[in-house]
């Protein structure tokens, strides 16, 4: 036991083996467990709320039926890229689970009561992140609009910085009213 | 002598406003068309897309740059095709679309000027093939008479209960400048929610309960154009007009839009165009408009018929409607005697519901006397004279050379009325100075 002085003796052996534990699920299981819980899987099946309204909106979105068979799930635009950004995420996202478990928040009325806050959060999470998860797979200078009015557009976006949310939002789910905060960031530019 | 009076009805009533002389006026008009450009202004269906919907954020991101008066055109000039055919379809801001209508018109503008008046020419392609010009017709079903047709937008129409007959237009909307953001947005200023046919129209009661729209002022009963200048509130809304002190201060300052329009039965068989503006309603000018009622709405009694004598019937059928070797207008001092209830009425009979009076028409309603249309294999043609100066600035825009004013055109076309028109982006018109069309001098 001399020999596990340095290390604190036996509860601290036991704490280390906890922590290597704990890196090895982390680095073996970190990334399945992200993905379980970023999936359509999760997200559009566990929650009777979102099985019938958020889920069904993406399947009627342009972004579920694409000319190339680009299909984004939930984590595509919801949940950012990298393990310990990504369960931060998930740890934030523990108050949807207050919220349908604590304060029963399971029907599609009491979701639509807070669509529009809850769009809201999203939103400005985007602006304050610069669309990141939208530039994932979309590249700013590879995009190239069909209709003149896009093509001005996005030459005005690049210049002064227009991030994507300010102007495509209410694009995959149903529409939700902007809040004064969005409004302003929209107006500013 | 039958048959002659036969061919004198199938010359139809454009030709009886060229026998009495209407016509002759237009003598101060190009002699050659064709020698004034033609410019092609696309026309588009706008569904519901009012101001409204144009500053709310449905309106992505450009609302905000709506509300701080850049143009429709920045955004959306060439593409106006497609976004009529968008909104046809039915697929956005339109709830009740109509089966086969078309998205969008071309018309072919052409302008030119003298000292005294501005000469505008028109064509444009119908979707029907047949004029527009039956409106507000009425049937007798062997008891009594009652309103026949009606727009395509009508529920009894759309069910095939009543047939679709409604005029055919040609609106011009002009501004000299007076109207803040008229020259970036055009039509799409004068047209919002609560009005006829736009989301959360105001019913006949609020209307009527309106003290400076219902009973107690215009004594109107629905909600038709208006611009922001004569509402107080910031949403613009219908019924919150300013004071008839602060409108008619408006109103002398210039900051109306001026409003005409061709009407296919309600004008041009007398060779003319309305005069109206849009400011707090869109109003008529002062004076008398070319077309009254021929009929009294409570009792249902015409007022007049047609003259036997001259047109050879005093009614036509329900199988004559479109028949152009028939009368299609009552026209009070061309073809039409007081009404008989005892000349021996069958059922099917059919009288137009409108009177229409050139001689009758007066004042500064009166402005646009030199307007004639021909339809000719499903293409309109209007020639349209109009003065300078018309002398009557209280509800005019004064034209002037060395100026541009801005235009906005609309069509209704294949029988529809209100929002189910074709509308156009403004354009500005140059009578020597620059603009999108620049109108030719002629001696």
């Amino acid at each position: 036991m001399r020999r596990l002085k340095w290390i604190g003796g036996a509860t601290g052996l036991v704490g280390i083996a906890g922590v290597a534990a704990g890196a090895v699920l982390g680095v073996v299981a970190g990334d399945p467990i992200d993905r379980y819980f970023s999936s359509n899987a999760f997200c559009a099946a566990t929650c009777h709320a979102m099985t019938v309204t958020v889920a069904e909106e993406l399947k009627a979105s342009a972004h579920w039926t694409t000319k190339t068979g680009v299909r984004p799930e939930c984590r595509d635009c919801h949940v950012s890229e990298g393990l310990a950004a990504a369960y931060w995420d998930h740890f934030v996202g523990l108050r949807e689970l207050y919220a349908a478990v604590i304060e029963g928040i399971d029907t599609v009325e009491e979701f639509e009561e807070r669509r529009a806050a809850l769009a809201d959060r999203v939103r400005l999470a985007m602006v304050a992140t610069d669309s990141r998860n939208c530039r994932t797979c979309h590249l700013m200078e590879a995009i190239q609009p069909e209709r003149p009015r896009g093509q001005k557009q996005h030459e005005e976006a690049r210049e002064k910085g227009i991030t994507c949310i300010v102007c495509h939002y209410n694009l995959v789910h149903k529409e939700a009213p902007l809040s004064a905060a969005f409004d302003e960031i929209v107006s500013s530019f | 002598m039958k048959m002659l009076r036969r061919l004198a009805a199938g010359l139809g009533a454009a030709v009886f406003v060229m026998l009495t002389g209407a016509v002759a006026s237009l003598a101060g008009a190009p002699g050659d068309w064709s020698q004034v450009p033609v410019h092609t202004v696309k026309l588009f269906y706008p569904g519901q897309s009012g101001y409204d919907w144009v500053r709310s954020s449905d309106h992505k991101r450009a609302y905000s740059k709506v509300i701080e008066g850049d143009s429709c055109a920045s955004c959306h000039e060439g593409e106006q095709a497609d976004i009529g055919a968008l909104i046809v379809s039915g697929e956005r801001l339109e709830p009740n679309p109509i089966p086969g209508k078309n998205g969008s018109v071309d018309l072919q503008v052409q302008v030119a000027y003298d000292a005294e008046n501005a000469y505008f020419r028109f064509q444009w392609r119908t979707n029907m093939n047949r004029a527009g010009q039956m409106h507000d017709y009425m049937r007798f079903d062997g008891e009594k008479w009652s309103f026949f047709g009606g727009a395509r937008s009508d529920t009894e129409v759309a069910s095939g209960e009543q047939p679709p007959l409604y005029e055919d237009r040609l609106a011009m909307m002009v501004d000299d400048g007076s109207v803040p953001m008229f020259k970036e947005q055009g039509c799409w200023l004068t047209c919002h929610d609560g009005m006829r046919d736009m989301p959360d129209m105001a019913t006949k009661d609020q209307v009527t309960a309106h003290a400076l729209l219902g009973d107690a002022g215009l004594k109107e009963s629905d909600v038709r154009k208006y611009l922001p200048a004569s509402r107080s509130d910031e949403a613009i809304s219908w019924d919150a007009t300013r004071t008839a002190e602060d409108i008619a201060a408006v109103k002398a300052a210039g900051g109306f839009a001026d409003l005409m329009q061709w009407r296919a039965a309600r004008s041009n068989p007398v060779g003319m165009a309305d005069d109206g503006y849009v400011l707090e309603y869109r109003l008529n000018d002062d004076g008398k408009a070319p077309f009254a009622w021929n009929v009294d709405r409570k009792t249902m009694t015409p007022k007049f018929m047609f003259d036997a004598g001259k047109v050879g019937m005093k009614a036509i059928t329900v199988a004559d409607i479109g028949d152009p070797t028939k009368p299609y207008a009552m026209i009070r001092e061309g073809n039409a005697v007081p009404y008989d209830p005892n000349a021996g009425w069958n059922a099917d009979d059919v009288l137009p519901g409108r009177l229409l009076s050139r001689e009758d028409a007066t004042g500064s309603a009166a402005d646009n006397g030199e307007v004639m249309g021909e339809w000719n294999d499903s293409m309109w043609t209007v020639v349209w004279t109009r003065k300078l100066d018309t002398g009557h600035p209280q509800d005019d825009k004064i034209l002037a050379e060395g100026k541009a004013y801005t235009v906005g055109f609309a069509v209704h076309d294949d029988n529809v009325t209100t929002r189910f028109h074709f509308v156009g982006f403004p354009v500005t018109i140059g009578f020597g100075a620059p603009g999108d069309i620049e109108a030719t001098k002629v001696p």
